[in-house]
């Protein structure tokens, strides 16, 4: 069970959109995650300055503007200078077509990144690495929830 | 009405004296011969056609040197960078194309518009569109109360360099989709206000597409009778927007849907129309795209008027209720509109469902119901009876409820003709 599993969610800095991000905040609350979300056009430096505040056992960065695979390496280089085994996953359009964002997974792996989800099995790709997750799960942390209450 | 305004105001007072639909596209390119020629295009089909200009995503949040890298260096925007081109040189492009039977609106995203408002009253051009909460709120991370700061300032640019600035409020398109209309409506009076409060006297009113016809037809009914008491002395007028979000990808189903809106447009007595495109779930539209959409979109508007559903004004009395409800609320807060947008916010008293900028309170929600209507989920601390909503003791919303949400403009529309 994974109820006290810390998760924060962030985008590139480019990327506007929201619904991906609001999607993503309720699924990973559904699969047990206590959700921190910092919303569209994150900065590297808030997500860099939240992960020393709030202890975080997964990191999931979304975006879909195209412009993620560039930001996202930088965003990942960043990431696992102070974080070198924190489980971090990026997805979604990463760049400006299919072909393309297959071409730059294995850029995107080597430079950090635990998992790539793109295409149409994405959430069942996550789905099925968030199963590999809880075989490694950390010590017990105690939270309360960040997300805004939408019920 | 008087005649008086600019080249944009005139224009919609004239076609509506027609009784024509304005239609114009989304369009922006990142060379001067490429947007001039896109501009002529849709200056020269027959239809009543107001041309746009679309800024491009460095220009949108102020880095003017990476848009200028990029023309230096031939690399492609995503639209017109107009304060990186030389002054004298956006001039040469509009010569000749802008002028009294063809306005222009410069569209730009930008949270802080000071430069932008600048270059176009430098170039003569009178309108554009935004708002303080609309182009912050759902687009970027700046602090609300800077936003207000930069749009009042903005404001005041404009009115100081011409008598005849135009701005639309995009408070009627807040995230694009799944926002109950009364919230829609308020938002963009109450941008509308906050532009006459800081000098502009011609203004206009958003509405997206929402997921029912009937709904949409009732919601614009409201928001011409608030925005008859609320604007009462100046121009203003409502502008639809085709369905913003995920768009269906079939051709019968993205044609349905702008065949839709343009009936919706003409139908609830509204002006001007920005249409998508049957590309638009594929890639971004070509000129070509623009012109065959804005044409069947001119043909649709003159054709034959829509059934009203009779259902219809049970939603022009909801939101007329809840608009009016909202915009009261926000403005006993505070004389200054700007401060009481600030203060709505940070009470709760304005919460545009599912928006995760840090400064909405995020509590509200959104669903549809069994008729494809928007409706309050949990109205949160909205001013507005608990009975406004369908859940607030019912279980939230799930990931695949929202997925289905999101989907459900596009799995109607893309269903199979028989």
């Amino acid at each position: 069970m994974k109820g006290s599993q810390h998760c924060l969610i962030a985008t590139v800095e480019s990327d506007s959109h929201m619904w991906n991000l609001v999607y993503l905040q309720l699924w990973l609350a559904e699969h047990g995650f206590n959700v921190k979300n910092l919303g569209s056009c994150t900065p590297v430096e808030v997500v860099l300055a939240t992960l020393e505040l709030r202890r975080t056992q997964l990191l999931v960065v979304s975006s879909v503007n195209g412009h993620g695979h560039f930001q996202g390496l930088e965003l990942i280089r960043q990431v696992r200078q102070q974080h070198p085994d924190l489980p971090c996953v990026i997805g979604g359009k990463l760049t400006t077509s299919e072909d393309q964002t297959r071409a730059v997974r294995q850029e995107l792996l080597a430079a950090g990144f635990n998992e790539v989800f793109i295409g149409p099995d994405a959430i069942e790709d996550f789905e099925n690495y968030l199963n590999t997750l809880e075989r490694t799960k950390p010590a017990l942390v105690l939270g309360t929830g960040t997300a805004p209450c939408w019920t | 009405m008087n005649m008086t305004g600019g080249h944009f105001q005139r224009f919609i007072e004239q076609a509506r004296e027609r009784r024509e639909l304005v239609v114009q596209p989304r369009m922006g390119f990142g060379g001067l011969a490429p947007m001039r020629a896109g501009l002529a295009a849709v200056a020269g089909l027959p239809c009543a056609t107001i041309g746009t200009i679309t800024l491009d995503s460095y220009t949108r949040v102020g880095d003017y040197q990476s848009a200028l890298q990029c023309l230096n260096s031939d690399s492609p925007l995503n639209g017109f960078p107009i304060i990186s081109h030389p002054l004298e040189a956006v001039r040469g492009m509009l010569d000749g194309l802008y002028g009294p039977s063809f306005p222009i609106q410069i569209r730009h995203g930008t949270a802080q518009p000071q430069n932008v408002f600048k270059r176009l009253a430098a170039l003569g051009l009178d309108a554009t569109e935004g708002g303080p909460v609309s182009y912050c709120m759902p687009y970027s991370r700046l602090p609300l109360a800077r936003a207000v700061e930069a749009w009042a300032e903005s404001c005041q640019l404009l009115a100081d360099a011409t008598a005849h600035g135009h701005i639309e409020s995009f408070g009627g398109c807040l995230l694009g989709q799944l926002c109950p209309p009364s919230m829609l409506v308020a938002m963009t009076l109450l941008e509308a206000l906050f532009f006459r409060q800081h000098g502009i006297r011609s203004v206009s009113l958003s509405y997206a597409q929402g997921t029912s016809m009937a709904q949409d037809f009732g919601a614009l009914q409201a928001l011409r009778e608030l925005a008859a008491d609320y604007l009462d002395g100046a121009h203003w007028h409502v502008v639809v927007y085709s369905y913003m979000g995920v768009f269906p990808t079939t051709g019968h189903g993205a044609r349905r849907l702008i065949y839709d809106s343009a009936r919706l447009t003409q139908a609830a007595g509204c002006e001007r129309l920005i249409v998508k495109t049957v590309a638009e779930s594929r890639q971004i539209p070509s000129v070509a795209d623009n012109l065959e959409a804005l044409t069947m979109a001119a043909e649709v508007a003159a054709g034959n008027a829509l059934v009203v559903d009779p259902a219809s004004d049970g939603y022009r009395q909801e939101v007329l209720f809840e608009a009016r409800q909202l915009v009261e609320s926000v403005l006993d807060l505070h004389p200054d509109i700007g401060v009481a947008l600030l203060q709505a916010f940070a009470r709760g008293r304005l919460d545009i469902p599912y928006c995760l900028h840090p400064d909405n309170p995020g509590r509200a929600t959104t669903r549809i119901d069994d008729h494809g209507a928007l409706r309050w989920g949990n109205v949160g601390g909205l001013p507005l009876p608990q009975s406004c909503g369908l859940s607030s003791i019912g279980p939230g919303i799930s990931s695949s409820e929202l997925f289905q949400m999101l989907h459900y403009t596009v799995t109607r529309y893309d269903q199979p003709l028989h």
